[in-house]
């Protein structure tokens, strides 16, 4: 079969392109370290949380500098997250553990890449580091219904010095009883 | 054959546009490439916050819930120190929701006369189909006594998008 | 006999390449003629198509005024996704599914030059198809309506357990399966036809259509299995729960090939008759040969590119399905190097010279040329964002952002739809016997599609880079409002943007829709003039390895590439319960 010279140049260069883009995404995994969501959560009965860590969704520290966030995403709100703000201290390494109740729904911290489906019966893991002191917000983005729209929350993250680890827990207790 | 000029040269400056604002934001931004930034305050009263700044008493928007379900359901609770000299009354009236709708409150909303000095709070429900977002609200607010009242106040308030709770 | 006009679609090469008067007669009624009951098919999937595009278009365009505040007062935001379920179902699923189904049928029976073994047949399946788009189109269409209690609020991709009525999923069933009989019908043609010509190498166009078809049988198992399976049952109520993540991966096993069953047409297009109308020939056979049969291959075993951020699915699946994707852009750029060159060729022998002023001799004024040359010009963009979502942690900055809608406009939306415009120019006149009125505004019709989709993909790239989502009646949020503001002009002239790109998509799709009714409605001419003559390629299939028509072959080792990437997954996903873990339906 006859490939013109030019074609053959432009066959190269494509490949090239391929395999620089798979070097780019092997790069992000292997030397920055970034996982995939997937593989590493639970599986569970989703309309009952009750005898999970999601019963009591909330921060909880687990070590220096380390925290666990367990976060409900259920039609149309986060808890903790809609009513109260997530609070976490700035440089932290924080764990969102996230799932649902009821149907697929989205997690995003808008403007980052922190981003992961939401599935019933599936727990969605990521490890995030939290730098400097700032406020984000938390977008859900796979329709879940007519509410869909009125879906958001705040993740607070505050210096050091002004944070409070029992605050954050109690607010996020309040939040569950579905109290104001 | 102008038309495919434009389009060329239209989809060249735009680009260019995008391009140069995207590094400008890498560039000049904090540093870390996002965008991110401490929000800027609200279109709306939040809970909280004043909801007549106008008027010389205070109208303080307490509570705003909106209940989920086959149909949602907002609560608005208002609470109001009659600073003045004069009785004072508020009202609440329909909610539009965005789109234009407007839904009555499913009761009489108002603190009824209240006494130079005192507080009273007024709690209102509306309800509209699922998905609607509450926009604004009708507020009328009078003072003087039966027979002789001024209308201090009677427009829509906008209201701060209010979270959804189960 | 008239004298052709400047602004008539005979060019200059048709007249000079065709040897006999009498030849020239015969070519330019000869569709209609020769193949009466394709034409006639062929005009009915049409007819289907356009009326789809018709009413998903004035969707879209109410979405795009509803999403960035311009007008709000068409719908509620509730209903918002019952029009966003209509836009993207009768586009992607009816408005496709239909037009393909038609070209196929033109592309095989003039290839072959023989008509459909069995008409009986293809007009089984056209009424399945139409059956299925009725139903499907009025579960949804019901959801506007507040007293009668069906609705199918789900999208396109209606995942569980959002449930929709019964008569969506059994009206989605039925397109698809119909699409399966015209399958048959291709296929039975050509065999009838290999009896007749043992020796023969595959006619391009046929070959073109079979190795699609094959790719279609293998894809749709997925969301088959998906609806037939597990969504009937379960919408009726004779199933309790579904698994989520089981239904969504059965999804998308057929949600990414279904993109290329759209690309491929178009690519038809573009390698077949697109070269023909720029004065040219195809600049090789073979090559063609080659991308179809790498898409065969390739395009199923990629599904998991649309679920990179799922819990439940282990790292290493996503990993192989993103080395597939991104192999498969080499048949998508072989085919901008083919096609550019055949053009480049057809450009010369108008009498085009120097590097790049050869574009100029290209028959711009040709609606049928141009809308094809922009879809493609707009598809190359496409792949570029596409390259984005296919890198698997790169994924993480955009995914479910506005950014995808902003991909896929390009894609389908472009590529396909505009393509699709284009060339019915050319072949409605062929089918119906009518020329074509309105040229003028045909001209510009491509145009406008293409500044006013420019317009609104690039505001939805930037928007989306922002994290503002998609699928969602009122992007405004307290907390997040304020990270939507900045880079390139704001998040408000974003919006400006989009709503301004999809009134100008609609204002094209309206004067599309308006030449074509009026030729359709108008009288039959004694003369066409369409030249649906396609010259031979400069490198044919004489030059082409023979392995490559070996269809079964090729099949065997896409089945090979499938069970790789996806029977471990599957198996893990069944191994804790079919059915589970499941969720209770939420009936929208």
């Amino acid at each position: 079969m006859e490939i013109h010279r030019f074609e053959r140049l432009w066959l190269g260069l494509s490949i090239l392109l391929v395999l620089a883009l798979i070097g780019t995404v092997t790069y992000g995994a292997v030397a920055e370290g970034i996982e995939m969501v997937g593989g590493d959560g639970e599986t569970f009965d989703s309309a009952n949380l009750d005898g999970t860590e999601f019963e009591e969704p909330g921060v909880r520290k687990v070590g220096e500098d380390e925290y666990e966030v367990y976060v409900v995403a259920r039609r149309f709100f986060f808890n903790p997250g809609t009513t109260d703000p997530i609070r976490v201290p700035a440089d932290s390494t924080v764990t969102f553990h996230v799932t649902s109740p009821d149907v697929v729904h989205g997690f995003e911290i808008a403007n980052t890449n922190v981003n992961t489906m939401v599935i019933p019966g599936q727990e969605s893991v990521m490890e995030v580091e939290f730098d400097e002191a700032k406020q984000y917000g938390i977008v859900c983005h796979e329709y879940c219904g007519s509410g869909h729209h009125s879906m958001e929350g705040s993740i607070q993250v505050v210096p050091q010095s002004q944070y409070n680890v029992t605050a954050a827990t109690v607010n996020a207790d309040a939040a569950q009883e579905g109290g104001s | 054959m102008w038309l495919f000029a434009f389009a060329i040269l239209l989809i060249l400056v735009i680009e260019g546009m995008t391009f140069a604002g995207l590094i400008g934001g890498l560039a000049g931004g904090d540093g870390d490439g996002t965008q991110t930034a401490d929000p800027t305050p609200v279109d709306g009263v939040a809970t909280g916050e004043e909801l007549l700044p106008e008027t010389d008493r205070t109208e303080t928007l307490t509570t705003a819930t909106l209940s989920s379900g086959d149909r949602w359901t907002l609560t608005l609770t208002v609470a109001v120190e009659n600073t003045g000299d004069t009785p004072y009354e508020l009202r609440l009236g329909p909610v539009t929701t965005v789109g234009g709708a407007s839904h009555d409150p499913r009761a009489d909303a108002t603190t009824g006369s209240i006494a130079p000095g005192e507080t009273a709070t007024v709690t209102a429900q509306w309800r509209f189909p699922s998905g609607s977002t509450p926009n604004f609200v009708a507020v009328t607010a009078v003072e003087g006594s039966e027979g002789a009242t001024t209308t201090l106040f009677d427009d829509e308030v906008a209201i701060a998008r209010v979270p959804v709770q189960g | 006999m008239s004298t052709p006009t400047a602004d008539e679609t005979v060019s200059e090469t048709d007249r000079r390449t065709t040897v006999a008067e009498s030849r020239d007669a015969e070519n330019r009624l000869a569709y209609l003629e020769r193949f009466p009951e394709a034409a006639k098919l062929v005009r009915a999937c049409f007819l289907v198509a356009f009326g789809a595009l018709g009413v998903g278009g004035l969707f879209g365009l109410v979405q795009a005024l509803h999403r960035t505040d311009v007008f709000r007062g068409f719908i509620s935001s509730a209903d918002y996704y019952t029009v966003l379920t209509g836009h993207g179902v009768l586009l992607v699923l009816v408005f496709t599914t239909f037009f393909i189904a038609g070209i196929f049928a033109w592309a095989v029976t003039k290839s072959l030059d023989r008509p459909f073994t069995n008409m009986r047949l293809a007009w089984t399946w056209f009424g399945m198809m139409t059956l299925g788009t009725v139903m499907a189109a009025a579960a949804i269409l019901a959801g506007l309506v507040p007293s009668l209690d069906i609705s199918a609020d789900v999208l396109f991709t209606f995942y569980t357990p959002l449930q929709a009525h019964p008569l969506f999923y059994v009206g989605a069933a039925l397109i698809i399966v119909g699409s399966w009989l015209a399958g048959a019908n291709y296929f039975l043609t050509f065999r009838a036809w290999r009896k007749d010509n043992p020796d023969e190498r595959i006619p391009l166009q046929t070959f073109m259509v079979l190795t699609t078809m094959l790719m279609w049988y293998l894809s749709t198992i997925g969301v088959a299995v998906e609806v037939v399976v597990f969504l009937i049952p379960w919408s009726l109520g004779f199933v309790d729960q579904v698994d989520p993540l089981t239904m969504r991966t059965l999804f998308w096993y057929f949600g990414h090939p279904v993109v290329y069953f759209w690309l491929l047409p178009a690519y038809l297009v573009w390698y077949t008759i697109m070269p023909k109308l720029a004065g040219g020939r195809l600049f090789s056979d073979p090559l063609a040969r080659v991308v179809f049969v790498l898409f065969l291959l390739l395009s199923t075993p990629t599904g998991f590119h649309h679920q990179y951020l799922d819990p439940g699915i282990p790292e290493g699946f996503k990993m192989i399905a993103m080395t597939n994707t991104m192999m498969l852009l080499l048949p998508s750029l072989l085919t901008a190097f083919t096609v550019v060159a055949s053009i480049e060729h057809g450009a010369r022998q108008r009498g085009g010279s120097g590097r790049l002023g050869w574009l100029r001799s290209l028959p711009w004024e040709n609606p049928a040329f141009s809308g094809c040359a922009l879809a493609g010009l707009m598809f190359a963009a496409g792949g570029f964002s596409g390259m984005i979502n296919a890198g698997m942690n790169i994924n993480y900055l955009i995914h479910n952002t506005l950014w995808v809608p902003g991909h896929f406009h390009l894609t389908v939306g472009t590529a396909f739809a505009l393509t699709a415009m284009a060339i019915t120019y050319w072949l409605l006149p062929q089918i119906t016997g009518k020329r074509l009125k309105h040229r003028t505004l045909a001209a510009v019709q491509p145009f406008i599609w293409f500044i006013g989709m420019f317009l609104m993909s690039n505001a939805m790239h930037r928007a989306g880079l922002l994290g503002v989502p998609r699928r969602t009646a009122e992007p405004e949020y307290n907390v997040v409002d304020a990270s939507f503001s900045g880079a390139a002009g704001g998040y408000g002239e974003m919006r400006l943007q989009i709503a301004v790109g999809g009134t100008l998509l609609f204002v094209s799709l309206a004067i599309f829709v308006f030449v074509i009714a009026r030729t359709w409605l108008s009288h039959k001419s004694e003369r066409i003039d369409v030249n649906g003559a396609i010259p031979e390629p400069l490198s044919g299939p004489d030059h082409s390895p023979v392995v490559l028509d070996n269809l079964r072959l090729w099949l065997a080792i896409a089945v090979v590439l499938v069970l790789l990437t996806y029977a471990i997954p599957v198996v893990g996903l069944l191994s804790d319960g079919v059915f589970g873990p499941g969720a209770p339906a939420v009936p929208v």
